[in-house]
């Protein structure tokens, strides 16, 4: 089992001061626990953590990941907490990659500073470290935002945020 | 933000309502209703009643792409665009004619038949709890026509990939990957041949939002990509087909214009914008270079007939509608078996582009002929022109004839089979024969009729039948026996 923080990451060192974190690209490992979803498929519980500063106000924030249609791979994670930084896809609070180990996947990300946070996700299928896309610029590997909204296009940050006062759990369904 | 998209939403939802109408018929509806009540499952070898003699050219199969699967779940499609693309062979032999259907096995298709229910929106119907698609090869529903590319068949959509499809048995190969980066690119779903066999077509990815683009695509007579190019458009207007010719490709960026937001489809989204002038937009063949973008007054077009070039001038024909309201709002009418207006009402048109002097002239022809059909070995010919016709006058906005017109002299022929058929697109066979597919909605019958190219109006020379009904459909080809 791996506790919250505990993940053995070079990375983690640099970790402070929270609103500049960035995990890196490493792939990180976890704990995998079963589920009986009665699908008799796995739920991968992944736990990212950030070093907090301001406890007293910090929040969870869980996230399912569902519908992953393929195999293998690696989820890429990114957190945005502002409209620009999620526009410009440039310096997310949280970057990080887990394994893909089923079709449906729980990432908690401890102790976050109360705020607004729009996550993009998206299935490295293939494992080579970017979001695979055609001449056009149109994915060809699943992805996905907070709110799954979007169309043709990512969602703006105010429809993909999501509020964080306490602990709060979301899903996002990969396309 | 909210009111910017309050802003965007409106126009979009008044085009909606009006699109699905809420009217039904005072009574039952029409006969011609069981051509969009579609089949749910492949249709398993049929030999057809034979009347008349087989001409020896004809031995071959017609194949015929369209839209066939149009409910699961008690959810039904609301435009003709949508439903699931069904392979139809009419295979003719010397002693009978056999009729085969198989549903084009698309990624989609696959998925939403596992699901037992629709998944995904539609280019133009929206389905209650549909999924958010990963792109537009989600959607793909490879059902607007089929074309023998090599030794394989081609099941082509518009918006994503073609599908290979096996000839003999119908069996789906997978999708057609041109390169890697074209993977998912938009092919459209008229693609021509030059006078040596090689493949040109479009692509276009009007449904890209603020960046439209459009994509052209030379590929070799045994079927491999020999270049490509994207080119950015002005504005994201609808394109179905284009213009070939020896030395160009020249696109029609129609004023029917997408403006894909994240609430409407495809279809709801397309906005007549008479104030904004079309674009010919003229590439060399070559080198796939732009050369030239010449404006003419807003038209809206599915398709062209050949092209030919005369001095300086290029010539072709264009089945032009006043606007696009067939297409936004026709095409949903006739999927939900609604009464009409269904905005059928086009005109053959000849257009003579000088391209030095970038003058185009468009004059109309007199005449409503759809579908257009030509001699495919002489490809840059002038020559006459076939089609089906009747669509403006007929009960159902679809076409009651075939018709011949040499669009030089205006020279024209017809044969009308009256109100109780509807007449699918045509194929030229050889240069002396017609065949085309039919449906016969009074007796509840589906068929295929040859007719002698140069006699018309004698009718056809030979019926098959069936008591099977197929959805009406879109496009095919002819091939012939080896």
């Amino acid at each position: 089992m791996v506790s919250a923080g505990g993940t053995p990451n070079a990375q983690n060192k640099h970790l402070n001061p929270p609103l500049s974190l960035r995990l890196g690209q490493a792939i990180i490992p976890h704990r995998i626990d079963e589920w009986d979803n009665g699908m008799k498929s796995f739920l991968a519980a992944i736990t990212l953590a950030i070093q907090p500063l301001q406890l007293a106000q910090a929040a969870d924030l869980s996230i399912l990941i569902e519908n992953i249609t393929d195999p293998g791979g690696a989820l890429s994670w990114s957190v945005f907490d502002s409209a620009e930084t999620y526009k410009n896809d440039r310096s997310p609070v949280i970057e990080a990659r887990s394994r893909v180990y089923a079709a449906t996947t729980q990432v908690t990300l401890h102790d976050l500073p109360p705020g607004v946070y729009a996550v993009k996700v998206f299935h490295d299928a293939n494992s080579n470290g970017k979001l695979d896309r055609n001449i056009l610029g149109i994915p060809l590997e699943g992805y996905g935002f907070s709110n799954n909204k979007g169309r043709f296009g990512p969602p703006a940050f105010a429809k993909a945020s999501v509020p964080l006062e306490g602990d709060t759990q979301i899903r996002i369904r990969l396309r | 933000m909210r009111r910017r998209d309050f802003l965007i939403g409106l126009p979009t939802a008044l085009a909606a309502a009006h699109a699905l109408p809420r009217a039904v018929f005072a009574e039952l509806p029409p006969s011609w209703a069981i051509g969009f009540a579609g089949v749910e499952s492949d249709l398993a070898p049929l030999p057809m009643s034979v009347q008349g003699r087989l001409p020896a050219p004809c031995q071959g199969t017609l194949f015929r792409n369209g839209p066939a699967l149009y409910q699961r779940a008690g959810q039904r499609y609301g435009h003709w665009f949508d439903p699931d693309g069904m392979i139809q062979a009419f295979r003719f032999a010397a002693d009978q004619v056999v009729h085969q259907g198989r549903f084009v096995r698309t990624e989609r298709l696959l998925k939403e038949s596992a699901a037992g229910r629709f998944l995904f929106n539609g280019a133009g119907s929206k389905i209650s709890g549909a999924m958010p698609e990963r792109n537009n090869e989600t959607l793909n529903v490879a059902n607007i026509n089929v074309q023998l590319v090599g030794d394989e068949l081609l099941a082509l959509w518009e918006a994503g990939s073609a599908y290979r499809v096996d000839p003999d048995s119908l069996e789906t190969l997978g999708v057609q990957h041109w390169s890697k980066e074209l993977a998912g690119v938009p092919f459209s779903a008229h693609p021509r041949t030059d006078e040596s066999g090689n493949l040109w077509n479009i692509g276009s990815a009007s449904f890209a939002g603020s960046n439209p683009r459009l994509v052209l695509y030379q590929i070799s007579a045994a079927g491999q990509l020999k270049k490509f190019r994207v080119h950015p458009l002005d504005f994201a207007g609808y394109m179905h087909d284009f213009i070939l010719t020896p030395r160009y490709m020249i696109a029609l960026n129609s004023s029917a214009i997408s403006t894909m937001t994240e609430s409407e489809t495809f279809v709801g989204s397309v906005k007549w914008m008479p104030e904004q002038p079309s674009q010919l937009l003229v590439f060399d063949r070559q080198t796939l270079d732009h050369v030239k973008t010449i404006e003419v007054p807003a038209t809206f077009v599915f398709h062209f007939g050949n092209a030919w070039e005369d001095q300086q001038q290029l010539e072709w024909t264009a089945c032009a509608y006043p606007n696009s309201n067939f297409m936004t709002i026709g095409m949903a009418r006739l999927a939900q078996q609604q009464p009409g207006p269904y905005y059928s009402d086009l005109t053959l048109v000849r257009y003579r582009l000088d391209l030095n002097k970038s003058r185009c002239q468009i004059e109309p022809l007199d005449v409503d002929l759809e579908f257009p059909a030509f001699d495919r070995r002489a490809p840059f010919s002038p020559q006459p022109l076939y089609g089906a016709s009747g669509s403006g006058s007929s009960a159902s906005g679809l076409a009651t004839a075939v018709m011949r017109i040499d669009p030089r002299s205006g020279d024209a022929q017809r044969y009308d089979y009256g109100p109780d058929y509807i007449v699918e697109e045509p194929q030229l066979i050889g240069g002396d024969y017609l065949m085309h597919s039919f449906l016969d909605h009074r007796r509840g019958r589906s068929g295929v009729a040859i007719l002698r190219a140069a006699a018309l109006a004698d009718g056809p020379i030979l019926l098959a039948e069936m008591e099977r009904i197929l959805p009406l459909g879109f496009h095919g080809c002819f091939v012939a026996a080896a």
